[in-house]
């Protein structure tokens, strides 16, 4: 046997089921690509920490570091039983919201959002809402819900 | 007839068992004297990585702690020079020494072993090879030096090393690069073999990097650039090394290895070529899911996220490919040796790419942002499929580059376990930890609450580097005994460039 033995073929031709899969993979990419064309980018940098007080940052920023898009999705459109988060200016769409937004039409975004009230800090009433107030400070949470008053 | 001989006198005859002395040129141009360089400074580069791997995560459990912290006075700059070691400088010179030193060594000279042997020509320039060898691991050293020096360093994880390094990194990947093209092209085959194709355009994706890296760095010390810019451009570095540089190095050395150590031809070659077509135009369109900034228009990060998506398609095709490359000769995976570190590559390749695939995902890829899933999946990515693509090829290269006469043992199967297990083990706590990271940043818990929670997880990985650290030594030993105490063999050699073809005569098939 010689070094430079050349590597041999079983087949020359592609395989039926290569080509069926690349198939498949190709149009799950590209169904993915036509069904997630709005939204907005985060920015790569000057990204606050959650953690952080003081200064509110960029709002996208805190969306994108605390999280809010792993439930309500990425263009904050809602995600499964989630709701939009697209309409806050028009006041809550769960029910369990309606007295909070009653009672406090102004602030009950903010309210809510920072959870340590005693009025909504009941588990069962926030349904999984986590509480951001030990995380974000007031200032973060007052620049998140004046970014989401903006859309629509 | 009568021959006139001339007398002899015994005294003068050379003892029999005394090679005739020969000048030796300082640098080496012998036909695998470079592939030799760049794999024994590799097993070398894998011993300390893996090292330097097991203290960074030993730190990962006490991130505020700061090991080292030393300030050098410097005679002719009156500032101090401070060098620290902590989680974040030891995480630095594990990722670096892990794809610079070992993945880029031992990957450039398989990829030489390999090419020499696929185009039955030996390498062009073979003493600019060698330098290149040198020029590489000495800048290696310099920059695994300068990350422990804050000052030093860049920002980004594998974007670190100063512009002085990258500088002298950028030359010798292009002599390689000029030597492998320069070979292929003057081989008589017209068409490539699929390997060396993945093989090329890994040579060319890390050139194109490193190369303008190497500008971007000198640009950035000399008039500072936008730091928005240069956050765009680390991450496009970061995907252009990873996923096509060492990303077709490790196709192209796996492609190679598991044919030539099963001895059975490739399962399909058109199916290897719709792979390489996949992979190529798919990982090129990938890069642009790295730039993800406001400033940059949402669909076009997309279509680079989608393309990530669909390179799934070529990591389970090469997979499948080579894995049927294997039929018949299962039962050499029984004992450790060459095919068993490539098939587990190739089980690695499969399992980054389902990662790569769903870390893509718009909302998997905002809930797992930042965390230790990043560091996971690289893992699996570099340690795991290029680590073992290489490991692959050093375990059939080796005792021909050393002309060895060596068989896989004991410290063999020590690598092959130890390595598997550890970096196994590493990236599935990284993994887990990153998803749990994710849900305490959903779930609003405090951080000193979340570090409690995720402490285990940072343990968990620390255990699984310790135990692939003990497999890397395991090589660098093994390395060792088979250059002191392995006896002399003859294997064949590639014919000269400027020579015909010819078959080589005793020895061993490569």
């Amino acid at each position: 046997m010689t070094v430079h033995t050349p590597i041999g073929s079983q087949q020359r031709g592609v395989a039926g089921w290569a080509l069926a899969l690349s198939g498949v993979v190709v149009l799950a990419g590209g169904v993915y690509f036509a069904t997630n064309l709005g939204g907005t980018n985060p920015p790569i940098i000057g990204e606050p920490s959650p953690s952080g007080s003081g200064g509110g940052g960029n709002a996208l920023a805190i969306i994108t570091v605390a999280g809010c898009q792993g439930c309500h999705g990425p263009d904050l459109t809602g995600l499964a039983l989630f709701p939009s988060l697209r309409d806050v200016r028009n006041g809550p769409v769960s029910p369990n919201l309606q007295q909070l937004y009653a009672d406090q039409p102004e602030d009950w975004a903010v309210i809510w959002i920072t959870g340590t009230d005693p009025a909504v800090s009941d588990p069962l009433m926030r349904g999984g809402m986590p509480a951001f107030g030990p995380t974000l400070s007031p200032q973060e949470i007052i620049t998140v819900v004046e970014y989401l008053k903006t859309l629509e | 007839m009568a021959v006139n001989r001339p007398p002899v006198n015994p005294k003068k005859l050379r003892p029999y068992d005394q090679p005739p002395k020969v000048r030796r040129s300082l640098i080496p141009s012998g036909p695998d004297s470079a592939a030799t360089a760049f794999v024994v400074a590799g097993v070398v580069w894998l011993a300390a990585a893996l090292g330097i791997g097991a203290l960074w995560a030993a730190l990962r459990v006490v991130p505020d702690l700061v090991v080292l912290s030393l300030d050098i006075p410097l005679l002719v700059v009156p500032d101090l020079l401070h060098v620290e070691l902590s989680a974040t400088t030891a995480g630095l010179g594990f990722w670096n020494a892990l794809v610079f030193g070992w993945l880029g060594n031992a990957l450039i000279g398989a990829s030489l072993f390999a090419v020499t042997r696929l185009t039955g020509r030996r390498l062009h320039f073979p003493r600019m090879l060698f330098l290149a060898a040198l020029l590489w691991n000495m800048g290696m050293l310099g920059g695994l030096a300068a990350v422990y020096v804050p000052i030093l360093t860049a920002p980004g994880t594998l974007s670190a090393f100063p512009f002085a390094i990258d500088g002298a990194l950028a030359p010798a990947l292009l002599i390689v690069t000029a030597s492998v093209l320069r070979t292929v092209l003057a081989s008589p085959r017209s068409f490539p073999y699929p390997g060396v194709a993945f093989t090329l355009v890994g040579l060319l994706a890390l050139l194109a990097a490193v190369g303008t890296g190497a500008a971007v760095e000198t640009l950035d010390f000399f008039i500072a650039i936008d730091p928005t810019l240069r956050a765009l451009w680390d991450a496009l570095y970061v995907r252009m090394l990873i996923g096509l540089g060492f990303g077709g190095l490790t196709l192209g050395t796996l492609f190679y290895a598991v044919p030539r150590v099963t001895g059975n031809p490739l399962w399909s070659i058109g199916t290897a070529w719709l792979t390489w077509l996949l992979w190529a135009a798919f990982g090129s369109l990938a890069l642009l899911g790295a730039l993800e900034d406001t400033s940059i228009p949402f669909l076009i990060t997309q279509a680079g996220n989608a393309a990530g998506l669909m390179l799934l398609a070529p990591a389970l095709l090469a997979a499948a490919n080579l894995l049927l490359t294997v039929s018949g000769r299962w039962t050499l995976l029984l004992s450790p040796g060459a095919l068993a570190f490539g098939v587990v590559g190739v089980a690695f390749v499969a399992a980054a790419g389902l990662l790569g695939a769903i870390g893509a995902l718009g909302n998997v890829h905002s809930f797992v942002r930042g965390t230790a899933w990043e560091s996971g999946v690289l893992l699996w990515l570099t340690a795991g499929a290029g680590g073992f693509a290489a490991l692959s090829v050093a375990d059939h290269a080796l005792p021909r580059l050393l002309h060895r006469d060596w068989r896989s043992g004991l410290l063999t199967s020590v690598a092959l376990y130890g390595i598997f297990a550890g970096v196994a083990w590493a990236g599935f706590s990284l993994i887990t930890g990153g998803l749990a990271e994710g849900s305490l940043r959903v779930l609003g818990t405090p951080a000193d609450e979340a570090m409690g929670h995720l402490v285990w997880y940072a343990l968990s990985a620390a255990a699984g580097f310790g135990l692939a650290a003990l497999g890397g030594l395991a090589s660098l030993v093994d390395l060792f005994l088979q250059y002191t105490t392995a006896r002399r063999a003859a294997y064949a050699m590639p014919p000269e460039a400027t020579t015909a073809m010819e078959p080589a005569g005793a020895g061993a098939a490569n």
